[in-house]
């Protein structure tokens, strides 16, 4: 991973904010919160799921929906992003090693993750390993980067 | 592979901190150097060699098995 990937330090607490909202917001998710003042029309492509039982399928429509858990999305993104891509204060090579190694570490358990809930979870469950898997892979890589940072500082 | 970094350091007086800022790093990455734990790019070895007056291959030298 080059410097140049890297974005500036100042990144990393709107980084933080942002995932820390989206983890929260995604936990509201669950109980079926979404505010009224975020219905609004958005483009939607293929709008229709057999899954769901909707008939009225088109490639492409105009549609009321509640945006909320699409916000929360790309918070968890969007702040996972720019938490793992700022640039520490003492970046150096070393830093750049140790967010290699991390990433390549997030990646490998991130797959194990994924292997082990396509073999034993099934139905509706599944798509909810899907959402969390929108933000586990950058909480993974933050979190060994922050540990792995951490155990230099130590030493 | 080994090094006579911290060594050097030690008998030009000079401290890790200085080091570091010397050759725009983390006094973490010197530490991880000299203990082994990080071994550094050709550039960082470069001005090493320069900041310490030694060649590379005072600085750093293979083992058996690298």
């Amino acid at each position: 991973m080059e410097t140049k990937f890297l974005i500036s330090h100042k990144f990393r607490t709107i980084g933080a904010i942002l995932f820390i909202l989206g983890v929260l917001g995604t936990s509201l998710t669950f109980s079926d919160y979404e505010p009224e003042f975020l219905d609004v029309d958005v483009i939607m492509f293929f709008a229709d799921d057999e899954v769901f039982g909707q008939e009225d399928f088109s490639v492409i429509d105009i549609r009321e929906e509640n945006i909320f858990n699409e916000l929360i999305g790309i918070f968890v993104i969007l702040g996972g992003l720019l938490l793992v891509l700022s640039k520490r204060k003492n970046e150096d090579e070393m830093m750049i090693k140790l967010r290699l190694e991390s990433v390549l570490w997030a990646a490998k358990i991130n797959a194990v993750l994924l292997i082990i809930s396509l073999l034993f979870i099934y139905g509706l469950s599944f798509y909810f390993v899907m959402v969390f898997n929108l933000g586990i892979l950058y909480a993974l890589f933050a979190l060994r980067f922050e540990w792995a940072v951490s155990r230099l500082k130590r030493e | 592979m080994k090094n006579r970094v911290k060594i050097i350091r030690v008998e030009k007086g000079i401290t890790q901190g200085d080091l570091a800022e010397k050759i725009s790093v983390s006094r973490q990455t010197i530490h991880a150097i000299e203990s082994g734990k990080y071994i550094p790019s050709t550039l960082l070895a470069l001005k090493l060699s320069k900041v310490l007056g030694k060649d590379v291959d005072e600085l750093f030298a293979l083992e058996k098995g690298d």
